[in-house]
């Protein structure tokens, strides 16, 4: 019989806390610079909670005013009792304490009976965030849907009149190519602005006033019925701005979640898009290069990479994607192709560190890269850091581990050799005691983690011997499989984007406009003491197996 | 569960396989919490989505001890909306002034009242009245009333694209068109523009009769004349006011938009409604009075004794 519902995988992850912690250690320490060091693989499981209890307040603190409550908390439940003769079964063990045999649960969806799963830990934390959908359904809802105002330039906005709210809610203003940001006088200093009239979902007309602090997308905080005029200050005519019910004309999501944490300590928002590479879509995390929004806004407006992901599918193929979303107050995000929907928990992986093992604890000679986390057909570059130039080998020889365990040497040149060459690269200033530090690129074709050791050699005149020094450096390129995926209903396939809206409800936007899609969460709780059965979902009639 | 014979012994087998229909159970939440404060709680089988709407119309649409603050209290707690039925507005003339004179709306617990001339002296003239209350009056459904208003010489009226047109006119939350300032400041300059338009003639009380002795009907040209434009709320004088000054008066709202709601509400200190309840009889001296309770009248009484308790002798 089939089973609705599953668990998320719980992947080992990379908490960008942990770099915080380690940013207060000094700018040089190989702790801070390397996010594989011991120091903070030790750290990385303690950082994870404290990020876990950061989110957890950022929830609570939306859930302080009603406008940003989260809407999907669970405000029902469905109860099933026993029988009063009934009983769930279980084994004793000596100490009297009673190891509970979880019941199977069929429920009758669509005039099929399933099997559906019972909540993870069975606690009513699982059964209301971080769970996985297990079916989707076409609602057979559906709204014609035109932008409130177009993608349109500053300087035209006059001229156009907004279109009808068909989904009332949140609205989305995106701006771009915008260079002016404040307007000093004497005395003050304006900031640009929207002003939107019209009348809110709770029916009272008000003027909205959303400051607009760098090109990007900005949400409101009313969530609007009907807007009358629009009217906007302190931009440049060339600049052009859309407002939308769904933010389709976005670049990237800013993430309300999560921070990138760069090395050098200037922590900034975090952005989140789909990437399109040679193989497919990649989820990339990114952020402006500046962490001074001051500069960002004079139009050094650059965004570097923080971690980019290759999405792929349930059996390991790429995926091509049109659009995504985040799921509120969880990692996960909702991504459509033509014909599926993904579901991805898009934190950052750690990689597999095992093969750090074997560095030596005195090396001398650093290993640093620009980046650690690379994407498939990208360059790496490795160079060497000489950290005692006392102590200078004579001669040196790359090695590197590929992601399927393949060794090779490595040429200066970035050329890969088999391990039987002679790859030994003598240090051709060693008479002079000197040494030219080293650096290399080469490309990367696989995901998974690479391993570069530098074996350098070093002769001791005391004990007239060869010793070898080992530094090792890690390259990390994440992969990840959706936790769960659905085929889309016929009638809704081939969707232009995706869209959450301020109720929680997912559309999928076709050629004839918006239209609904239902998600269900087929999980179920036991309260074994009160002998009841509590679910998610509403089912005509569940049937209850206690076993035995 | 069931009983079989073995021998002569007897096992009593339980069952372990149950078949049941699920009942929806509220879990308390954040919302809930607000409500709390709110005095809203969460109605049976109630999700997030529409609680929200709930707990944020409180803000909107104030409860209170007053005729509408009562039915916001009332609707809500049912989960009832209040909704847009239809809009009054002016009929204006061809040199864009108001048809009427002075304008006015009132509605009533029994009828609708438009004036063409309404001052707070007392004068009136009404341009038509329209009854609501009675199955078979000329307003009793929200079309006929909307029909019977746009026949008036000085009102038109617009029904919501989203309104029943067969409603019934008592299901509409009473409103008048005239709202009342007091207190508004009078600037040290010969032009005021007042907080409203508007105006209603007559209204004007000002703080210094001294200074606003004499309305005139164009610009002033002595001491103590004053000229009010009503339309748009600009008070001019002949010179600038020393001192605080200060005027209340009352203004329109024009359109005027008015909502209705599942829950009505009356008050027995209303005579309009009062006289509902009685069969009328007029007496010889031509007065008409309340005499015995009619079938709704019966009811009425009948459900507040039954509701009341009701102490009869010392």
């Amino acid at each position: 019989m089939a089973v609705l519902g599953s668990y998320p995988s719980h992947r080992y992850n990379r908490a960008w806390i942990v770099q915080r912690l380690f940013n207060r250690l000094p700018d040089w320490s190989q702790a801070r610079k390397s996010p594989t060091s011991y120091g903070q693989q030790f750290l990385n499981p303690i950082a994870t909670d404290i990020q876990d209890t950061y989110q957890q307040l950022a929830r609570a603190r939306y859930d302080q005013f009603i406008s940003t409550a989260d809407l999907s908390q669970l405000d029902h439940l469905y109860r099933a009792d026993l029988l009063p003769e009934m009983e769930f079964q279980y084994n004793e063990n000596s100490s009297g304490i009673r190891d509970y045999i979880p019941p199977a649960v069929y429920a009758v969806v669509n005039g099929t009976e399933y099997q559906l799963t019972q909540a993870e830990e069975n606690n009513i934390e699982t059964l209301n965030h971080d769970n996985l959908p297990s079916r989707i359904e076409d609602s057979e809802v559906s709204y014609s849907y035109d932008a409130v105002i177009p993608q349109t330039a500053v300087s035209s906005l006059g001229s156009i009149s907004p279109e009808a709210i068909t989904i009332p809610g949140h609205l989305y203003i995106t701006i771009k190519g915008n260079s002016t940001w404040e307007e000093r006088t004497h005395e003050y200093i304006y900031y640009p602005k929207i002003y939107i009239t019209g009348t809110t979902r709770k029916g009272t007309g008000v003027t909205e006033a959303v400051p607009l602090r760098y090109n990007g997308t900005f949400k409101t905080i009313n969530e609007w019925n009907e807007v009358s005029s629009i009217f906007v200050s302190y931009l440049d005519d060339t600049a052009t701005i859309a407002i939308e019910t769904f933010p389709q004309s976005r670049e990237s999501y800013l993430d309300d979640f999560n921070i990138c944490v760069p090395v050098d300590g200037g922590e900034r928002m975090q952005f989140t898009r789909l990437g399109t590479r040679s193989f497919g879509s990649t989820f990339i995390a990114e952020a402006y290069t500046l962490a001074n929004m001051d500069i960002v806004r004079s139009g050094v407006d650059d965004k570097d990479i923080f971690y980019e992901l290759e999405l792929l599918d349930e059996v390991g193929l790429n995926v091509d994607l049109v659009d995504f979303i985040h799921r509120p107050n969880t990692r996960f995000i909702y991504a459509v192709d033509d014909t599926k929907l993904y579901v991805y928990d898009v934190n950052l992986s750690f990689p597999e560190v095992e093969d750090l093992r074997g560095e030596s604890e005195d090396a001398k000679i650093d290993l640093e890269s620009d980046k650690w986390i690379l994407t498939r057909g990208e360059t790496a570059k490795i160079y060497t850091h000489n950290i005692d130039m006392d102590n200078l080998p004579y001669r040196v020889r790359w090695h590197v581990l590929d992601p399927d365990d393949n060794e090779f040497y490595m040429g200066l040149d970035g050329s890969m050799w088999p391990t039987t060459t002679d790859a030994w690269l003598d240090n051709e200033l060693y008479d002079q005691a000197q040494w030219r530090e080293q650096e290399i690129e080469f490309s990367v074709s696989e995901t998974g983690r690479y391993i570069i050791s530098l074996e350098a050699e070093y002769f001791d005149e005391t004990t007239n011997t060869n010793r070898t020094l080992i530094t090792k450096f890690l390259f990390f390129l994440p992969e990840i499989r959706p936790e769960v995926e659905f085929d889309l209903p016929l009638a809704l396939q081939s969707p232009s984007s995706i869209g959450i809206d301020s109720d929680n409800n997912i559309w999928l936007e076709l050629y004839d406009g918006m239209h609904k899609l239902d998600m269900f969460f087929d999980y179920f709780l036991v309260d074994y003491e009160r002998r009841r059965v509590y679910l998610k979902e509403e089912y005509s009639s569940v049937r209850i197996n206690t076993g035995g | 569960m069931g009983a079989k014979h073995i021998g002569f012994t007897f096992s009593i087998v339980e069952p372990t396989n149950i078949e049941v229909t699920p009942v929806r159970q509220n879990v308390l939440n954040t919302f809930d919490l607000v409500g709390q404060m709110l005095s809203t709680s969460r109605l049976d089988g109630e999700e997030n989505i529409e609680y929200k709407q709930r707990l944020m119309d409180v803000a909107v649409n104030p409860g209170g001890p007053i005729y509408e603050g009562v039915i916001n209290n009332i609707r809500r707690e049912f989960g009832y909306t209040k909704d847009r039925a239809f809009t009054i507005n002016v009929k204006y003339d061809s040199t864009g002034d108001f048809v009427a004179d002075s304008p006015r709306v009132q509605m009533l617990a029994d009828r609708v009242v438009l004036y063409s001339n309404w001052r707070p002296d007392g004068t009136e003239v009404i341009d038509k009245e329209i009854p609501i209350y009675s199955p078979g009056d000329a307003g009793y459904f929200l079309d006929d009333l909307i029909a019977e208003i746009n026949t008036s010489t000085c009102f038109e009226a617009t029904i919501d694209s989203d309104a029943r047109p067969n409603m019934h006119s008592t299901n509409l939350i009473r409103v008048s068109s005239d709202n009342f300032v007091s207190n508004d400041i009078i600037e040290s300059d010969k032009k005021t523009k007042l907080s409203a338009e508007l105006l209603v003639k007559g209204s004007l009380v000002f703080s210094d009769t001294n200074v606003f002795h004499t309305e005139v009907l164009s610009d002033p040209t002595e001491l103590g004349e004053y000229y009010v434009d009503y339309l748009n709320g600009i008070v001019l004088l002949y010179e600038v006011p020393t001192g605080a000054q200060t005027v209340s008066y009352r203004y329109s709202t024009f359109p005027l938009k008015v909502d209705s709601s599942l829950v009505k509400v009356y008050t027995l200190q209303d005579e309009d409604f009062v006289k509902k309840l009685f069969i009328q009889e007029t007496l010889e001296s031509g007065e008409d009075v309340n005499a015995l309770p009619n079938t709704e009248g019966s009811e009425v009484f009948h459900q507040l004794f039954k509701e009341t308790k009701v102490f009869w002798g010392k």
